[in-house]
């Protein structure tokens, strides 16, 4: 810091020295304050582009919606993390080092005015180096910890284990055959009924057996009171209040059960790829970890497809053709595919396994990809499957696609389009006072205008009626399906009956007064008996689009305002107007259709706009290609990503992260089981969940809100130093081996869905588990910059206006004098 | 000059500040609680409002829980005009009023339009009449952003609705948001959540209860599979009270019994502490955070700030006394009445406010604020005073006027006033410590620019090249300690010497404090997620602003345009603070999810 227009002499700078050269050449350039300040400003830059540099991946109305960083981008593929630790970047901090030390060094004199500058620049150089230490030997991850698992066997056979989360199931060898065990349910915080226990709970885990004859009992297990170990017989209630168990709680001693802790002995690197493998039959994986990021690894970002067929895209998405081959070769012994190549050679962000019929083959699966175009520009696609009847019918079954094999199949088809219609029988309306019957065609037109529509003649006679509404499909109680339509009939006398008329004979109702369905009980009648109605729903939408019997043919059907059935023979890419308002026509168009196809099964591409930030952030979604040549045998699967692995990855498995395990069989009959998932690493003894305590705020736990801390009671029992448990919570990390240990996630009640059994929670903790090394020479480092800068802006200039002080008093001393 | 002559223009100042003040403030406090009409005007809810119901782990005014839980369904707007407590209350007990009633909130414009053109597609089979209605409702939702559940249900509009489900990145969330206006609204919704009545047991964890939890089931009902009755331990007499003058509260609302509805009502909620006396909170928080809300947080105090402002600047362009005494007097007035937000803010959550961005913005600008008024004691008598109060004033006008407008904006951030529990990880020393810090920094970064800007605004106009020549606080303690002779007149150096020199003072504080904080960001890292730095957006960003100031510091060294490089630094790191502030936070945090 050379400043102008002082006079101090620098210790190193005037006389020639006898390195002026090459070597004073390049300290005077790194003397340069000048060139501290460019390092700066292009650390400024770099860090910027890293942190904030993104564009946008969907922009529409000058938005970027998506967004994706630019360190994301296909050369770099770097996470933030990598970002900061590229060879420019560390090259840059060096840069600014080695500046710093020498102009301090050479520029800047070691004395009390100066002494700041010297502590902040000194104390940098520490930081930096606490920096490196730290960064060079950074291990980041997480581990799973559950706090019981079940033991059982049946006799003395080979014992299994179930980790104590609802859904885990497990078989169980006996000679009369394999039973199954499932954990039924838990409850963290079981109340304890024995008198003598009042107030105590425990962890209960209740299992649901299976016997190889097929019946079915249920277990309860408490983690802390082997001694209430009981059996419960579905529909009976528990065993030993049974009066044939004489008091005894257990129905089936052949099954032994007793709970454990599932000890964790592993954990789980962040922002990690590996292989996990292993042959079929063995328990235990064998992990290759794959390079990622960069030009060279496995990438995190970008979509890598080796050939465009390799997916499933959706209409109007592009991806580009981009193979990678990333090895992935073995680390570890007795890897069972020592003798083989393994290759990762493509790679989704984003997909799921589909399996799909593609035209082909000769089996019947007529398919058509259809598109509705409305006046205002929207488009739907839909793809119906003939056959199949989840996927035979679209837009609330208004279109439906059907497969006639004979023009009679053909002809059914077109008799079920018929429109609605209604059946009067008016008794004593008819000729010669007979009972008049006549059957009355709904027509769409009538049905939407509602009250408005005009009544229309019932028969030749001088009943009228009209169509308020149509309910079809109605489930009126479990299993029980009626179709429904109010009527308005007016009598030649000029009353309105206002009949709900069903489908089903004897379920008619009239309506009395105007509160329509307000109040049922009252307003609903016994209908009138002077008419008699049964309404006879469509079978079919508005729109059949009918192929066959030839392969190639296609015709639609349809039905015009006035009810009438029309048919018509059409084309793919045909456009069919099959509506039309003030806005204009809407039309159908079969994109593409074929009568034979084969299933596939095969990565589908999820446009962005469907994704899911969570479960894109954690790729729970992504997937990667596997080449495994062996023996002049090359096999390749896509394989899903798997956060976890591992029997703790089975038990993750039912809280959302599927383990997905690929098999590759060889024609010499060897089967290989791939896992694709992040590197793991042993930790250096195993960790135990003794306890796991919600803390809330008043008022107890109502939601995330509520809670007020999260702490895991965690213990080492192989440790020599002691065995005491370690109370790990938010902002309370603890240190073991090596190793420190956060407390990052916990298991939150599930309610029951379609993909989970649901669970009270409480089942695990999900620990952070790092170490920290030379984060307290970067402390220090830290510590000395900030006292050389309060020491440079806050004494120094008391310490210089001293100094001032002293001179102008001697000046006006020597004046005096 | 006589003494008195002298203090005239401070004693008019400060009279002129005063008068001010009080005529603005008098204003602004009433116009935050427009009362509403008819039946809403003559019932008092102020009993309710001052009663404690328990939401998310909180224990809150009925007043501030009405407010968060109406935002829920229409936003920053009044439904029919009415207070958030009486909508709440009529929403719950007359369901029936609002079916046609423009009361959720749906947020940008662009959603808007799309809502409108498809509902008015749907518009063809009604009659003339109800078209016109139905398009004159359409207009004001346009602009007031409040439409009914019958135009949302339109046929067009439900298939709308479903198409945003379907896009998550772009459109999904507006979908959601009306879903969760719809269901706040059902009276189930509003009735389940409010838990108004004490746990009878008086076990501070256990939840607390509805009025439905306390009502007795029926004769006959008790049986086994029946739920446990909650209020069982409840003292039966106090339970009927409750339950008959809550029901009586509600026969009365439902006939427009204003008078009959005022006293159940009075009567219900004197007897709600009874129930656990202990864990009740007490009547003057509850009162007091009710006035909180009812006076919109007092974040109109920006207007004093702005007033200030321009009196400062008077008094800098025509060095007039007067103006500078009415600009300290209305900038005492203000941070007196920002003082008092914090404080009162403060002792109703009962913690510091420092734990979401509402109060990390609101925080940090009073804390520049404060830091401002220290200074301006130190430098009264020397050429940089008002200098400190100008940028704070700035300062805190722009953050009180975000408090205030954002949440009643279509913005890409807002500052949320409700008060909520912390999270978890917020229960440290370090969040006190390091955020604090942190924010103050950032104020002070600030006002850094504010006096950085007027130095390039006067270069602009033709000011000359010049600089503080000691520069920091070096020039401070120089017009401080007094007894040095060299340019003992401070008031004959140029405004330009005293603009920079103010920055460097400023900047010089924040630099320390910055780095300071960043490092003890690192400190509560370490300890908290298990690493001292990720390179998590914030955190570069934090060092980039930390970084344009180091840049700072070394260019002054070098440049010999001094005050100029100081100036446009100080404004580039302000920019950078800012984007961290807003842009990282709001927007690239988010992005950050799907990165």
């Amino acid at each position: 810091m050379s400043t102008t227009g002082q006079p101090t002499p620098s210790p190193s700078s005037p006389s020639p020295s006898p390195s002026s050269g090459p070597l004073h050449a390049l300290l005077e350039f790194f003397s340069s304050v000048k060139l501290g300040i460019t390092l700066l400003f292009i650390l400024f830059v770099y860090a910027t582009i890293g942190s904030a540099g993104h564009y946008p991946v969907i922009r529409e109305g000058g938005i970027g919606w998506s967004m994706q960083m630019v360190r994301q981008l296909r050369p770099f593929e770097l996470t933030e993390f990598e970002w900061f630790h590229t060879w420019f970047f560390v090259a840059i901090c060096a840069l600014i080092c080695i500046n710093l030390a020498v102009t301090t060094l050479r520029k800047i004199p070691l004395n009390r005015m100066k002494l700041g500058v010297w502590t902040i620049h000194a104390g940098v150089i520490i930081l930096a180096v606490g920096s490196v230490i730290y960064f060079a030997t950074k291990v980041e991850g997480e581990a799973p910890v559950f706090r019981y698992k079940a033991l059982l066997a049946v006799n003395d056979n080979q014992p299994a284990s179930l980790i104590a989360v609802p859904g885990t199931t497990t078989t169980l060898e006996s000679p009369d055959g394999p039973w199954t065990a499932t954990v039924q349910s838990i409850n963290p915080n079981y109340q304890l009924a024995t008198a003598g226990y009042e107030g105590v709970t425990d962890f209960a885990i209740t299992l649901s057996l299976t016997r190889p004859d097929g019946s079915t009992f249920f277990r309860q297990l408490l983690a802390n009171h082997p001694q209430f170990t009981e059996d419960v017989l579905p529909g009976k209630g528990r065993v030993k209040n049974l009066p044939e168990s004489n008091g005894n709680p257990i129905y089936d001693p052949s099954l032994t059960a007793t709970v454990a802790q599932p000890a964790q002995d592993t954990f789980w690197i962040t922002s990690s790829w590996a292989l996990h493998l292993r042959e079929s039959g063995d328990d235990n994986w064998y992990q290759r970890p794959i390079r990622s990021g960069g030009m060279t690894g496995l990438p995190r970002y970008n979509d890598h497809l080796p050939d465009k067929g390799e997916v499933f895209l959706p209409a109007g998405a592009r991806v580009r053709v981009d193979p990678i081959a990333v090895p992935v070769p073995p680390t570890q012994d007795n890897d069972p595919l020592a003798d083989a190549q393994v290759r990762a050679t493509g790679f989704l962000r984003y997909a799921q396994l589909s399996t799909r019929t593609v035209p082909g083959g000769d089996e019947l699966r007529p398919t058509a990809n259809i598109t509705v175009t409305y006046p205002t520009g929207q488009i739907l696609r839909q793809r119906l499957e003939a056959l199949n009847p989840q996927r035979s019918a679209a837009f609330d079954g208004q279109l439906s696609f059907a497969w006639a094999d004979t023009e009679a199949a053909f002809e059914n088809i077109k008799r079920d389009a018929q429109p609605a219609s209604v059946a009067f029988i008016i008794p004593g309306a008819g000729d010669n006072g007979d009972a008049l019957q006549a059957v009355e065609t709904i027509a769409p037109s009538d049905s939407r205008a509602g009250e408005n529509a005009p009544l229309k003649p019932i028969g030749a006679s001088d009943w009228r009626f009209r169509v308020v509404g149509e309910f079809p499909g109605l489930e009126i109680s479990p299993g029980k399906i009626i179709s429904v339509a109010v009527l308005e009939i007016v009598t030649p006398q000029g009353e309105t009956i206002r009949r709900f008329a069903s489908s089903i004979p004897g379920e008619s109702r009239d309506l009395i007064g105007d509160q329509p369905m307000a109040d049922p009980e009252h307003g609903m009648v016994t209908p009138n008996p002077r008419v008699q109605t049964i309404y006879n729903p469509t079978q079919r939408g508005e729109i059949t689009i009918v192929a066959g019997p030839a392969d190639d043919q296609l015709r639609i059907i349809t039905r015009n305002v006035f009810g009438a059935v029309l048919a018509s023979p059409f084309r793919p890419l045909e456009l069919i107007e099959i509506a039309r308002d003030d806005a204009g026509p809407t039309y159908l168009q079969v994109e593409s259709y074929f009568a034979r196809g084969a299933q596939v099964t095969k990565p589908a591409w999820i446009p962005v706009e469907q994704r899911n930030t969570d479960v894109d952030r954690l790729s729970l979604l992504a997937m990667a290609k596997f080449e495994v040549t062996r023996n002049n045998e090359t096999i390749s699967h896509w394989i899903p990503f798997s956060r976890y692995t591992g029997p703790s990855g089975d038990a993750m498995a039912l809280r959302g992260t599927p383990v997905n395990i690929v098999p590759f069989t060889f024609s010499d009959g060897t089967t290989i089981e791939l896992v694709f998932s992040r590197e793991t690493r042993p930790l250096p003894q195993p960790v135990v969940l003794d306890d796991f305590i919600l803390t809330t705020y008043d008022g107890g736990f109502t939601g995330t809100p509520s809670i007020r801390d999260w702490t895991s009671i965690i213990r080492f029992p192989q440790s020599d130093e002691s065995t005491d448990a370690m109370p790990v919570s938010v902002n309370n990390p603890k240190e073991h081996a090596g190793l420190w240990y956060f407390q990052s996630s916990w298991d939150a009640p599930i309610a029951p869905s379609a993909n989970s059994p649901g669970s009270p929670g409480l089942a695990y903790t999900g620990l952070g588990v790092g170490n920290r090394h030379g984060v307290y020479t970067a402390l220090l480092g830290s510590i000395l910059t900030v006292l050389g800068m309060i020491y440079t802006f806050y004494i120094k200039p008391i310490l210089k206006r001293r100094e001032q002080e002293r001179i102008y008093r001697s000046l006006s001393k020597e004046t005096l004098s | 000059m006589s003494p008195v002559k002298r203090s005239l223009p401070f004693i008019i100042g400060m009279v002129v500040a005063l008068g001010l003040s009080a005529m603005i403030v008098s204003r602004l406090a009433k116009t935050t609680t427009p009362p509403g009409e008819g039946f809403a005007s003559r019932v008092d809810l102020t009993p309710l409002d001052e009663a404690a119901v328990y939401a998310e782990g909180r224990l809150k005014s009925f007043d501030s829980f009405a407010h968060e839980m109406m935002g829920y369904i229409s936003g920053p707007r009044r439904i029919n005009g009415n207070p958030n407590d009486f909508a709440y209350i009529d929403l719950m007990l007359r369901p029936e009023r609002y079916t046609n009633a423009p009361a959720v909130y749906v947020k940008k414009k662009p959603m808007r339009q799309k809502l409108i053109q498809e509902i008015r597609t749907d518009l063809e089979t009604l009659s003339d009449e109800q078209r016109a209605r139905v398009n004159a409702d359409l207009g004001r939702f346009m602009d007031t952003g409040l439409i009914s559940r019958t135009l949302l249900d339109a046929p067009r509009a439900q298939a709308l609705q479903q198409e945003w489900r379907r896009d998550l990145i772009r459109t999904a969330k507006f979908a959601d948001r009306i879903n969760t206006a719809r269901n706040v609204m059902e009276p189930a919704t509003l009735r389940g959540v409010l838990r108004i009545v004490p746990p009878p047991t008086g076990d501070e964890k256990v939840p607390w209860l509805t009025v439905a939890d306390i009502i007795p089931a029926p004769a006959g009902h008790g049986g086994a599979g029946a739920p446990p009755d909650l209020a069982a331990e409840m003292d039966p007499e106090l339970r009927g009270q409750l339950v008959r003058t809550w029901r009586t509260f509600e026969r009365a609302w439902i006939a427009e019994n204003a008078d009959q509805a005022n006293a159940a009502l009075e009567e219900f909620c004197a007897a709600l502490p009874l129930v656990a006396p202990d864990l009740y909170p007490t009547q003057v928080r509850l009162k007091y955070e009710s006035w909180y809300f009812k006076l919109a947080s007092m974040t109109w105090v920006w207007v004093l700030y702005l007033l200030a402002v321009a009196f400062f600047l008077m008094s800098i362009a025509y060095k007039w006394r007067g103006a500078h005494a009415t600009g300290m007097g209305l900038f005492t007035v203000a941070l007196l009445l920002h003082t008092g937000s914090i404080g009162l803010r403060w002792w109703i959550s009962g913690r510091w406010p420092n734990s979401n961005m509402f109060e990390a913005v609101t925080t940090a600008f009073w804390m520049g604020a404060a830091i401002a008024f220290i200074m301006e004691i130190l430098v009264r008598k020397g050429g940089m005073r008002s200098m400190f109060a100008l940028g704070a004033s700035v300062a805190s006008m722009f953050a009180m006027m975000a408090a205030y407008f954002t949440p009643k904006m279509d913005l890409f951030f807002t500052l949320d006033p409700n008060i909520r529990n912390m999270m978890p990880v917020l229960h440290d020393i370090w969040l006190y410590i390091h955020t604090n810090v942190i924010i103050a920094s950032y104020a002070i970064i600030f006002m850094a620019a504010v006096t950085g800007a007027l130095y390039l605004i006067r270069r602009a106009l033709g000011g000359p090249a010049d600089h503080a020549p000691l520069g920091g606080t070096a020039a401070l303690l120089r017009a401080s300690m007094g007894t040095a002779k060299p340019n003992a007149n401070n008031d004959s150096k140029s405004l330009g010497e005293v603009l920079d020199g103010a920055t460097m003072v400023l900047i010089e504080l924040s630099f320390v404090l910055l780095w300071a904080g960043i490092i003890m960001g690192a400190i509560w890292a370490d300890h908290s997620w298990g690493r001292p730095w990720g390179w998590d957006p914030k955190e570069v960003f934090a060092l980039n602003t930390f970084l344009v100031y180091l840049i700072l510091v070394h260019v002054r060294i070098k440049s010999k345009d001094k005050g100029l490089w100081t100036a446009v630094l100080a404004v580039v790191g302000c920019a950078v603070m800012l984007f961290n502030w807003l842009v990282i936070n709001f927007v690239i945090s988010g992005l950050h999810s799907y990165a």
